[in-house]
């Protein structure tokens, strides 16, 4: 009854028959006081999103009708109306919201008092939409191609979607940009370097139709692509070397430039966006025996953080997350996201699909020690680790009660990706069976016997000499302390000889322990792969063992002799102030040897085991004390294939968000705006698409191409979007419409990145160095380096000053670069080395034809124009050439020549003006 | 070298602009051009509304951060019952970080005395703070959420555990601007032996605007890098450089109307000629009196480095920067073996020097206007780990603060008999946060800045309930 009540009253409110009921107030504004406060505290859970105890508070009506627990709000009595017993509960778990603050009082009377005027509302209020329906998470199909009148600039369809929203509003689209203009901008977007004299050269000979597809085509095949988009998106996937305190890695992992460099390779295979997002996240399932793939998998092992399994976990979700999805599941952490569809319990059943997951570093071919070189790489270690929901997402308040499996957001499971366990091949979890490990071994002790062997050789010379040698007559000590001197000198030649000796032999037991350990495990897994149980292989498996470990003890008493001689050598030749330390080192190095010598004769026990030689070492993490190490971490012979579930699922063409996510990032960097503005956020709170048609068309393109990269940035460099002036000249009306350009009428320009301006400095002065990938350029290296800036070790600690000065990438989070523009900027241009250093060698590159300093070479005009068109790529225009000329007058005054060398000062600081222009930074 | 009235339009072209804009922007708030409260006109800081939202009692700071966790019970928190139960086991639970070497309860080896009119006790390892503590609000209650450094870092700089979140530096940066056009606004000094623990991320802007980072000075007298033009461009030429440039760059705005960037640019190119005069002179301690040189201890090897960095502070906040931040490298108050001698070596490293600055603002008239803040991420614990440690606390730090309208002499705060916890008044890490910015005039919960969907702040007062402590104001 009291709703039928209820919904007669409404249709007199709908219909302005408001029953004055109420206290004689002002009357009060549903939409402007009562609905905001509503929405921003209770529709999350009472609206379209949720619907808690059924209750939807998002229009009057709905809340008048009210929910499970009867009306929430009963028009002409407040006290009497559930909403204001709610919000006034003095019982906490009565009181709604049940988080953050309660009700500001003057809103609880407001609302009082609007219920009391018989809670009127607009009759045509329409409910929340549901978010399921938001454009994001609606399932991508390629929209209809605008049909167009305007056929002359319309180059392919990407321009007839962005015609189709000049027409829309009124705008008309800039001139095509100047030939050298869009020469630069091709180089620059392409392969992150603006054109060589050289290739302006070859161009400027090649001015027939399809020139620019032609230049389009090849700098998408030139290897300098992969290092220029690799950057890119290495700023997407948080690329990071590893940082730590002093010689402690605490973050990322050691050589993970092996990660970066399968990006640059894969980009310029142009291996499919889908492929390079399953090997990133599950390489080590799906190519458990290819080390080349498993490079891929640094996306995950940049995770790595030494102390806290929870911070790892929590930022893997959250970038994965961003990164991959556009989603931000770390806004559901600890409650259900307040905007999107998700719970708080999806992201830990996201986060369950990582749970497993442990880092490590596998060997590679010709290096057995990990601390110089090894793929970090990700495997299942821990395939039962429960994952729970943490209450308010405090690791500190875990819920016991259930173990969450791993799985996706409800809406965005569009069919059962079932979970399989991966059987893995022997040679990943035992990863001491790939062919080259023994054999790195055994060279690498090779190696140590002939260096051994050589250094005795050359002792052995000495001692000979020395031996040859007839006292020396005339020092100061006299003719008797001389020859005493010289028995001392043979004493210590011999002593030295006998460390030698022993450091060969130690070298060689070394490499017999090596060897036959290498022996005893072939042994072992010629016995372990035998099915038939052949008792020859047993047989030699137990020989080869013991040989083995004979072996080992052996060269542990090897080593050990080698130990005390050289500590005896030290002794001898040792200060008398040091001997006592020497004497306790040699004692204690005595007693080992004892010791090896002992092992060495006992008899061999079975439970005796040799050493057997590693192909991969976990990389120990700290979660239960900071000072020692966590229980080792064993490599399974099984992985939970969690992660390529997971991978599946992201790269499915079904799913709404990948593609859209990824055409965006690639817009963006070659438009200098993206079509979505909130890159990681494509959720109801990010910001709607510029261009939603466009954007899809391009995510089905990608798809229905085979993720196909080249292919997209093809279809958009070639576009007349693309090709537009940045210039606003002659486009007032435009500028008035749509001032930010978010219609792209024109080009907007972009602000080179600080690896770009880096890197042409050292490519346009002719020094910059080309070789391709490999260990970064660490710190103390970097300012003698003209290596590309992408080389240049980056981590959280260490960054190189003149990138951070430009913005470079943020290690923590970067989906797009800040750009800022501050004076240290303009410091870095006008006084560093680098920019003086290029001026120099410019400045006499292209001042070749004029050797007369003294004389001012006839072609100053043409000089002054090369240099614009080299190092800004623009044609100098009268006023340029003008000032240009005057400028290089005024210098010659100064006869400020010292220094310059064969340079002619003024071109240099001509130069130097250039570099410092405008135009050199700025992407026109 | 100034520009011409015509190269700057008019601050609504300056600033009117949205995409792609930001740094100019902030370039602008920065350099005072908006004096701080017109900021509105930025959509980006539309949520600051206007600033100061209060009438400030300090406008610059000065942080003396000190990473490991200075031992509390030995410097500034006296408890008798300490070395009365010295070497009896513990009575009750204590949170240990290094399960496995809890000790017995570890008596304070120095002797605590009061001082100054206040008679606040301090320990003897602390002779010169002894004399500024008529000006100082010492409070003995602080406590965090951590015992791990670095998250314990994170949340005594930027309020949260996770990384990438901006600090409070930032924060004040980002509200207040600078006042001075020739130096940066954020200003951090280094320990010339390195980086503190967890790097850079001490002075991140998170994702604040990345303007708002704190900008580390470079040991030696040239600050920042690329301040000297090459030896080998004389003035003359340099003047005729930049006039040329000025002259290619009008040509530019005439072809590209409306550039902000631009515009920006050309007056970073007057600015950074400025810096380069300004960094130089606010780093040259050589007009500074032999008196006041002493008085930082720089005759003295012991205190000298340190001397010179809080010397170089006072300069700074003397010429207008806003934020100072002095760091050791590493984390040398983390005391886990040989509490005793480590803290009598550094207490003979900063004491002079940190009291000096204070006395040194206060005769000068700058301790009015600027907070200066010492202290740690955490505290330590009253049982020794091993043989002669202490180990991480988070429930009880001493953390002192001078000037910019706190109290003088006054004690806030205060443990259980043992310094293990604290009792009275306790005082969150946010609520510290709260106060500090409202003695800067802001209101923590309106200082906001969109992020991940909703306005971020320092405090996230809905989680961390933070609230100003008014008591410790004046």
């Amino acid at each position: 009854m009291r709703r039928t009540t209820s919904l007669i009253l409404m249709v007199m409110v709908a219909g302005g028959l408001v029953v004055a009921t109420g206290r004689a107030e002002e009357p009060i504004d549903y939409l402007r006081q009562i609905k905001p406060v509503l929405a921003e505290r209770c529709f999350a859970c009472h609206g379209a999103f949720k619907q808690e105890s059924g209750l939807r508070l998002d229009t009057a009506a709905l809340a008048i009708r009210g929910g499970d627990g009867g009306s929430a709000i009963t028009p002409g009595d407040a006290a009497g109306s559930h909403l204001i017993q709610r919000v006034t509960a003095s019982d906490l778990s009565e009181r709604m919201p049940p988080e953050g603050e309660p009700l500001k009082s003057e809103q609880i009377a407001t609302l009082r008092a609007w219920i009391t005027q018989n809670a009127p509302a607009p009759a045509d209020e329409m409910p929340e939409p549901d978010p399921r329906d938001h454009w994001a998470f609606r399932p991508i199909v390629k929209p209809q191609v605008p049909q167009l009148t305007n056929s002359v600039w319309v180059r392919n369809p990407i321009d007839a979607f962005i015609t189709r929203k000049h027409e829309q509003l009124d705008l008309m689209p800039q001139v095509e940009a100047p030939r050298e203009v869009l020469v630069r901008r091709l180089y620059l977007d392409l392969v992150g370097l603006p054109p060589t004299e050289e290739e302006l050269t070859q161009l400027d000979a090649d001015s027939a139709d399809g020139w620019y597809d032609r230049l389009v085509q090849r700098l998408l095949e030139d290897p300098r692509h992969g290092e220029r988009w690799a950057r890119h998106w290495m700023d997407i996937w948080r690329y990071s070397d590893w940082w730590g305190l002093g010689d402690q890695l605490r973050n990322s992992q050691p050589h993970i430039w092996h990660w970066r460099d399968w990006i640059i390779e894969s980009l310029n295979a142009n291996t499919p966006y889908d492929e390079m997002v399953q090997l990133m996240l599950a390489a080590d399932e799906l190519y458990p025996n290819d080390p080349d793939k498993l490079r891929a998998t640094g996306f995950l092992a940049r995770n790595y953080f030494l102390f806290n399994r929870n911070q790892w976990m929590e930022e893997t979700v959250e970038h994965v997350g961003k990164g991959l999805l556009g989603l931000t599941l770390n806004c559901a952490k600890c409650h259900d996201h307040k905007y999107d569809p998700l719970h708080q319990v999806d992201f830990y059943r996201f986060r369950a699909f990582f749970e497993p997951y442990h880092v490590r570093l596998d060997m590679v071919p010709g290096e057995t020690d990990l601390a110089r070189d090894g793929i970090a790489r990700v495997f299942d270690g821990l395939p039962d680790a429960p994952t729970y929901r943490f209450d308010r997402g405090q690791e500190s308040q875990p819920d016991k009660s259930k173990v969450i499996a791993p799985g996706v957001p409800a809406l965005l499971a569009f069919n059962e990706h079932a979970i399989q366990p991966v059987s893995l091949p022997k040679e990943a979890w035992q990863p001491e069976r790939q062919p080259w490990v023994l054999e790195s071994y055994l060279t690498a002790t090779q190696k140590n016997v002939a260096a051994a062997e050589a250094s005795l050789a050359k002792v052995r010379e000495q001692v000979e000499a020395t031996k040859q040698q007839p006292a020396v007559a005339g020092t100061s000590n006299g003719p008797d302390n001389s020859s005493r001197a010289l028995e001392g000198t043979k004493a210590d030649a011999e002593a030295e000889l006998h460390v030698a000796e022993l450091s060969a032999g130690a070298a060689r037991a070394e490499l017999t322990s090596v060897e036959r350990r290498a022996a005893a495990m072939r042994a072992a897994w010629a016995k372990e792969d035998d099915s038939t149980g052949e008792v020859k292989l047993a047989e030699a498996a137990l020989t080869t063992a013991a040989e083995a470990m004979q072996a080992e003890r052996q060269a542990a008493v090897a080593k050990a002799q080698h130990a005390v001689a050289e500590v005896e050598w030290k002794l001898r030749r040792a200060a008398t102030d040091k001997k006592g330390a020497l004497e306790k080192e040699l004692r204690t190095a005595r007693e080992s040897l004892v010791k090896a010598e002992k092992n060495a004769a006992a008899t061999i026990s079975p439970e005796d085991k040799y050493t057997r030689l590693v192909g991969a070492k976990w990389t120990p993490t700290r979660f239960l004390s900071s000072t020692g190490d966590d229980p080792q971490v064993e490599f399974g012979a099984n992985s939970t294939g969690r992660r390529t579930a997971l991978a599946e699922w992201i790269t499915d063409p079904r799913n709404p968000l990948t593609a859209r996510v990824a055409v965006n990032h690639i817009w963006a960097r070659h438009m200098g705006t993206p079509l979505v503005a909130t890159v990681f956020d494509f959720g109801r709170k990010g910001s709607p698409p510029t261009h939603p048609e466009l954007l899809d068309w391009l995510a089905a393109e990608l798809i229905d191409s085979g993720w196909d990269m080249k292919h997209l940035h093809r279809l958009i460099v070639e576009s007349s979007a693309y090709r537009m002036s940045s210039s606003v000249t002659g486009r007032d009306n435009n500028m008035a419409k749509d001032p930010d350009n978010l219609a792209f009428w024109r080009r907007t320009p972009i602000r080179l990145e600080s690896e770009v301006v880096r890197d042409s400095i050292l490519s346009l002065a002719g020094t910059l160095e080309t070789s391709r990938g490999g260990p970064p350029v660490l710190p103390a290296d970097q300012a003698a380096s003209t290596r590309r800036s992408l080389y240049f070790f980056h981590s959280n600690n260490d960054r190189n000053l003149f990138l951070t000065t430009f913005d470079e990438a943020a290690v923590k989070e970067c989906y797009r670069r800040d750009q800022s523009i501050v004076p240290q900027q303009a410091l870095a241009l006008s006084n560093s080395g680098l920019v003086h250093d290029a001026a120099h060698r410019i400045a006499e590159r292209l001042s070749k034809r004029s050797t007369s300093v003294e004389q001012p070479p006839v072609d100053e005009l043409e000089f002054v124009a090369r240099a614009f068109y080299v190092v800004l790529g623009i044609r100098a225009n009268d006023a340029e050439l003008h000032a240009s000329t005057k400028a290089l007058e005024t210098w010659r005054k100064l006869s400020d020549r010292t220094a310059a060398g064969s340079v002619d000062r003024a071109h240099v600081n001509f130069v130097w003006a250039l570099f410092n222009h405008n135009d050199f930074v700025t992407l026109r | 070298m100034l520009p011409d009235a015509s190269f700057l339009l008019g601050r609504r072209a300056f600033l009117g602009r949205t995409t792609g804009a930001l740094g100019t922007m902030a370039l602008a708030h920065l350099l005072g051009l908006e004096g701080g409260v017109a900021a509105s006109a930025a959509p980006t800081r539309s949520s600051l509304g206007a600033v100061p939202h209060y009438k400030p009692s300090a406008d610059a700071v000065i942080c003396l951060f000190q990473h490991g966790g200075p031992s509390q019970m030995d410097l500034f928190d006296s408890k008798p019952e300490l070395n009365r139960h010295h070497g009896q086991p513990y009575a009750g639970d204590l949170e240990v970080h290094f399960v496995g070497q809890k000790g017995n309860v570890l008596g304070s080896p120095f002797k605590f005395m009061p001082r100054g009119q206040s008679g606040i006790e301090l320990s003897e390892t602390l002779p010169n703070t002894a004399k500024i503590v008529d000006n100082i609000t010492l409070i003995r209650s602080v406590v965090t959420e951590s015992v791990d450094h670095e998250l314990a870092l994170r949340l005594i700089h930027g309020g949260k555990f996770q990384a990438g979140y901006p600090t409070w530096g930032s924060w004040v940066t980002y509200a207040l601007g600078s006042s001075n056009q020739n130096l940066p606004a954020y200003v951090v000094l280094a320990d010339p032996a390195g980086f503190p623990v967890d790097g850079t991320r001490n002075w991140s802007s998170g994702w604040l605007p990345a303007v708002y980072q704190g900008t580390a000075f470079r040991p030696g007298n040239t600050g920042l890098p690329n301040l000297a033009a090459p030896t080998d461009i004389t003035p003359a030429a340099r003047s005729a450089q930049l006039d040329f440039l000025k002259r290619l760059n009008l040509e530019q705005m005439q072809q590209y109307p409306g550039n902000t960037e631009l515009e920006a640019r050309i007056t970073n190119f007057e600015i950074a000629a400025r810096m380069q005069t300004a960094v130089p002179a606010a780093l040259d301690l050589s007009e500074e009196t032999e008196s006041t040189k002493k008085l930082y201890g720089l005759d003295n090897p012991t205190t000298a480095e340190y001397g010179t960095r809080c010397l170089i502070a006072r300069r700074l906040v003397e010429r207008g920067v806003r934020f100072v931040q002095l760091f050791l490298a590493g984390q040398p108050w983390d005391t886990h073996s040989k509490n005793a001698a480590t803290l009598r070596n550094l207490c003979a490293r900063t004491d002079q020097p940190s009291a000096a600055l204070v006395m040194d603002l206060q005769q000068r008239g700058l301790l009015d206007r600027t907070i200066v803040m010492w202290g740690g991420e955490f505290g330590r614990l009253p049982i020794s780990q091993g043989e002669d440690g202490r180990d991480h606390n988070r429930h009880a730090n001493s953390i002192w603060l001078a000037g910019g309208g706190f109290k003088q002499g006054c004690c806030h705060g205060s443990t259980d008999d043992f310094g293990y916890q604290a009792v009275e008044d306790v005082l969150t890490v946010h609520d510290l946060h709260a106060t500090l910015l409202l003695a800067l005039g802001l209101d923590h919960q309106r200082l906001t800045y969109p992020h991940d969907g909703r306005p971020g702040s320092l405090t996230d007062v809905a989680i961390t309930k933070a609230k100003p402590e008014l008591r410790l104001l004046q």
